[in-house]
Formats: structure tokens, C-alpha cells, sequence
């Protein structure tokens, strides 16, 4: 299985930015190449769910 | 007893328990004998990262003392045991196996460490991890990687490497571990070890280095699922420190294990070990086998549909990432080149990711407990591989192979369902082959009990690594 087509190297550079992360050049280029498996993984994820799918926020009460 | 050395094996914590408690076994011979063996082959498995050699010996003392003065514990008094080493240990270095935390020495005992204290065991040291419990072995850290007992040549699994080493080759009788994404199952699986991990929020992680707060689960390691009932009493309970932990009563773990199979219905997930990322034909046929012992037990045995092994990979990788990435963010900012390279190349990838990709992950998370429970209607317990084939090379793998391949105990870390992972045969090369049994939210107690019968019923613990005999060997001359 060959490794998946990546990301936009420029995006990879952007989302490091943005984290505060200083890679040296072969580190981004190892990053940019399995940048493909997680395109890959949010895709299989996908963004089309019911609207009422929602993390719901829980209390811990004692029973009345 | 006075030769600790008339062991050619070493006892189980259950078989320890009862000579100590009859004292036919002091705890200092007991703790003698794991500090002979440690000393006879660790060179060669680097499970120990710490061996307090010093404080085993005073507290095997203590408790030789208060036994005989008839202030017996319990089943734990007097029993070796290693810690993980993300477990703090209130002055003790308790590292990640890090060079990040190299000289990190807690002020606290997580409340784990401190309840197995509490229960009397002997502590011999810290044990070996994956780089705070992620990534896997790797040789750019302050100290080597722990191997497998059956062959050093092959990873031992993790990231509770060290747990599953040093109880494989009995030079502990139990240990803790921690489980994110299947860090106890996996060792458990490649040493051929019994290893739980609890519903979530049944054990506090509370003072335990955290990898991912919503995936999180500390539980116990060893030779039987017997012992890890034993070791699972004194870690369980309530804990107001820990946000996740669950107010719930605590059964009686070992008492559980009486329950025969009978009427007990078993769903196996075939699903997992076909289609998409088939498992090994050796481990299909093993867990497909263990069915049938089942049956034979008196199980009913049926397939269960679960959602898609697949389906959980992206969801698990999306939000485990994530939340480490939190924990470590800001020191990744400032030291990044102080980690290692296998904890990087897992971490890092989560800078890719959106707040939108992490919102969906939750969701589907969500979705796929609900789907879970649906599925788990009508039966008591599923058993499914925990592991595609055996233990893998310590070196020279495909990097890529976290990526393609998802794990078949990630499902349960994302729905935080107890499982009780157990040697179910082994290969042509006699490597062991691992099961999970999974049981519904805080059936803690039925799972271990099936996965007990089950091992009753085998011939599996009669089996022990090279290194074991060899330490045996070594330690009776």
C-alpha cells in the first residue's frame, strides 16, 4: 500500500505555526508525508450527522 | 519455608496470599527470590527502569512483622508488585520514561499507588513504558525499551511494556498498568500475561501522568485474571480528585470469579477478524476456538454485529491525539527535541487537526456507544482478538502501520466498556495469542469471570517465556 496523497504542504506549515510548533525541515517533511493517513481518517470520519448528535454536558447530583 | 530458592516457578499473587497468610512463605523470601530474578535476567528485558531494592526489602520486613503479629491486610499483604512509571510515587522518580521527566521525583503517591501501599504490597520499582504511554519502543530515550520474555527480538506491546515483561518472566507477581488505546491489552496479548481494564471510571487516574483524559483507564496486570481480581478490590473505588471517577458500589471481584458459564451468553465479534483488516488465521482460529471451550462450559455462543472496527479508528485517533496534544503542548512548544522520536511522530499529527475535526470526533464517539450498547442487547459478554496476530519486531517494522491498521481495543477505550484480556494459545513459533472479553458498563466482575473460566479451563498458565526458566535456572544455583 503506497502512502496516501497528502496535505497541502502549506497547510501542514500553517497548522504548526498555529500550535507553536518550531520542526526542522526533515520533521515537517516526515509530518507532510503521513499528513495523507489523516486526511484519510477525518474523511472516514465525515461531518454528516444528525443535528441533535451532540456531546451533552452531565451533572453528578445525589439521588432526591 | 526458609529457601526461596525451592521455587522452580513463582507462586501466583492467590498461591503467594495463601502461604503467607498459613506462613509456609515469608514476604522478605517472596521479595528475595523477584530481587534474585530481576537481578538474573532484567539486563536483558529492561522492565525495571527503578528498582528500589531498599524499600522492597523494609517493606517486606514490616510486613513479615505485622503478619506474625497477626495484623494480616489482606490477600495483597506481603505480595511484589511494580508500578508503571507515569504512577507517581510520593519521593520515588517516577519518569514516563521520559527525558522530559528524568529527574521528576512527585511529592504526592497517585491513589492507586498509595491504596496497593495501603493493601500491603511490596513495592520493588518502577517499570518501563512507551514515552508517557505513546509511540512504542524506542531506543532515542534515557533508558533502553523493555523486550518480550518469549523473545527478546520482539516488542513486549505497551505501552505497559515493562508490566507485561517483568510478570511474564516472574520477576513481579503483579503490576499496574494504564490503557488510552490498548496499552494493558497489548502487552497482556504479546506476554501472555491477563491484563483488565476497567470501566472508565471505576479506578481513579488521579496522580497517574495522563495521556488522554477521556480515554484513560488504570487497572492491573498479571499472571491469572485470579490475581487481577485481587489487585483490581484494593485499586477500585470513588475518588473526588478524579473527575471521571464514578460513584459506584464495589463488588466483591474474586467472589465473582465462583460463577460458572452456564446460560452465560456469548457474543463473538467475527466481524473484527474478517473484511476490511483481517487477523492472522492463527489468532481467528485461537479465538474461535476459545469459543467452543466456552460453549463447552456452557455459554451460549453467537455473533454480534458491532459497528465497523474502522469506524472507531478515526475517532479514536482524532481524540486521543488531541488531548495529548493539550497535555504536552506546551512543553512540545519549548523542549520538542526532548522527546522522543516515536512520541513525536505520534503526537505531532494532531496539529493538523481542526477544533471542528475534534467536535466530530466527539460526536461520532457518541454514536458508536449507542450503537455499542444496541449491539450488546441480550448478551453478557463479547470476546474478540485483542491483537491481529502475535508480538512484533522491535525494530525494522513499517512506521506507517499505526496508520493502516486499526486497533482492535481502541472500540473499548472510546466506549469505556471493561475488559479482561487473556492468553488464548499460541502460534507455530510459540508466541502467545490474546482475547478480550468485554463486558457492559461496570460488569467488571462478569467479564473477569468468563475470562477466568476460560483460563481454568485451558492449559494456557502452564506455559512460561524462556527467560523465565532462565531466571528460575540462574536464581536456583
Amino acid at each position: 500500500m503506497s502512502t496516501p496523497e497528502p496535505m497541502p504542504r502549506a497547510h501542514v506549515e500553517v497548522c504548526l505555526e498555529r500550535a507553536g510548533l518550531k520542526l526542522s525541515p526533515d520533521q515537517v517533511d516526515e509530518l507532510h508525508r503521513v499528513s495523507g493517513y489523516l486526511r484519510q481518517a477525518l474523511e472516514r470520519l465525515g461531518s454528516d450527522r444528525p443535528m441533535e448528535i451532540e456531546p451533552a454536558l452531565t451533572f453528578k447530583v445525589a439521588a432526591p | 519455608m526458609n529457601d526461596a530458592t525451592r521455587f522452580e516457578t513463582v507462586p501466583t499473587i492467590a498461591e503467594a496470599s495463601r502461604l503467607i497468610e498459613t506462613r509456609a512463605l515469608s514476604p522478605v523470601e517472596l521479595t528475595e527470590l523477584c530481587l534474585k530474578r530481576i537481578g538474573a535476567v532484567d539486563a536483558r528485558l529492561n522492565s525495571f527502569l527503578l528498582v528500589t531494592e531498599t524499600l522492597a526489602r523494609k517493606t517486606a520486613k514490616r510486613a513479615e512483622a505485622e503478619i506474625a503479629a497477626g495484623r494480616r491486610r489482606g490477600p495483597l499483604h506481603g505480595i511484589p508488585i511494580g508500578l508503571k512509571d507515569i504512577y507517581s510515587t510520593k519521593g520515588i522518580r517516577t519518569t514516563a520514561h521520559s527525558k522530559v521527566l528524568a529527574e521528576h521525583v512527585p511529592d504526592k503517591d497517585a491513589v492507586v499507588t498509595a491504596k496497593l501501599a495501603k493493601a500491603g504490597t511490596v513495592l520493588l520499582g518502577k517499570l518501563s513504558t512507551h514515552e508517557f504511554a505513546i509511540g512504542g519502543p524506542s531506543f532515542d530515550l534515557p533508558w533502553p525499551p523493555a523486550r518480550n520474555p518469549w523473545n527478546t527480538e520482539l516488542s513486549p506491546g505497551g505501552s505497559s511494556s515493562g508490566s507485561g515483561a517483568a510478570i511474564a518472566a516472574g520477576l513481579v507477581l503483579g503490576a499496574t498498568g494504564s490503557d488510552t488505546g490498548g496499552s494493558i491489552r497489548s502487552p497482556a496479548t504479546f506476554c501472555a500475561i491477563a491484563g483488565v481494564k476497567p470501566t472508565y471510571g471505576l479506578v481513579s487516574r488521579s496522580g497517574i501522568l495522563p495521556l488522554a483524559f477521556t480515554l484513560d483507564h488504570a487497572g492491573p496486570m498479571a499472571w491469572t485474571v485470579e490475581d487481577c481480581a485481587i489487585l483490581l478490590q484494593a485499586m477500585a473505588g470513588h475518588d473526588k480528585a478524579d473527575p471521571g471517577s464514578a460513584k459506584v458500589k464495589i463488588p466483591d471481584f474474586r467472589a465473582a470469579l465462583r460463577q460458572d458459564l452456564k446460560g452465560v451468553r456469548v457474543g463473538v465479534i467475527n466481524r473484527w477478524h474478517e473484511g476490511e483488516h483481517p487477523v492472522e488465521p492463527e489468532m481467528k482460529q485461537a479465538v474461535e476456538a476459545a469459543a467452543e471451550t466456552m460453549r463447552g462450559l456452557g455459554a451460549e455462543i453467537r455473533d454480534v454485529a458491532m459497528p465497523g472496527l474502522a469506524d472507531f479508528a478515526p475517532a479514536g485517533r482524532v481524540i486521543i491525539l488531541t488531548e495529548a496534544f493539550a497535555v504536552h503542548q506546551k512543553t512540545l512548544q519549548s523542549r520538542y527535541n526532548d522527546y522522543g522520536e516515536r512520541f513525536r511522530a505520534s503526537v505531532t499529527p494532531a496539529a493538523l487537526f481542526s477544533a471542528a475535526d475534534h467536535m466530530q470526533a466527539i460526536r461520532a464517539r457518541r454514536q458508536l456507544i449507542e450503537r455499542t450498547a444496541e449491539a450488546m442487547a441480550g448478551i453478557d459478554v463479547m470476546v474478540v482478538a485483542a491483537a491481529p496476530g502475535p508480538a512484533t519486531k522491535m525494530v525494522g517494522f513499517d512506521p506507517d502501520a499505526a496508520f493502516k491498521r486499526p486497533l482492535l481495543t481502541m472500540p473499548f477505550n472510546l466506549t469505556g466498556l471493561p475488559v479482561a484480556t487473556v492468553c488464548c494459545g499460541f502460534t507455530g513459533s510459540n508466541l502467545p495469542l490474546g482475547m478480550q472479553v468485554v463486558g457492559h458498563p461496570f460488569g467488571d466482575a462478569t467479564a473477569m469471570a468468563v475470562a477466568h473460566a476460560y483460563e481454568r479451563a485451558t492449559s494456557w498458565r502452564s506455559r512460561r517465556p524462556p527467560l523465565f526458566a532462565e531466571a528460575s535456572a540462574q536464581t536456583a544455583r
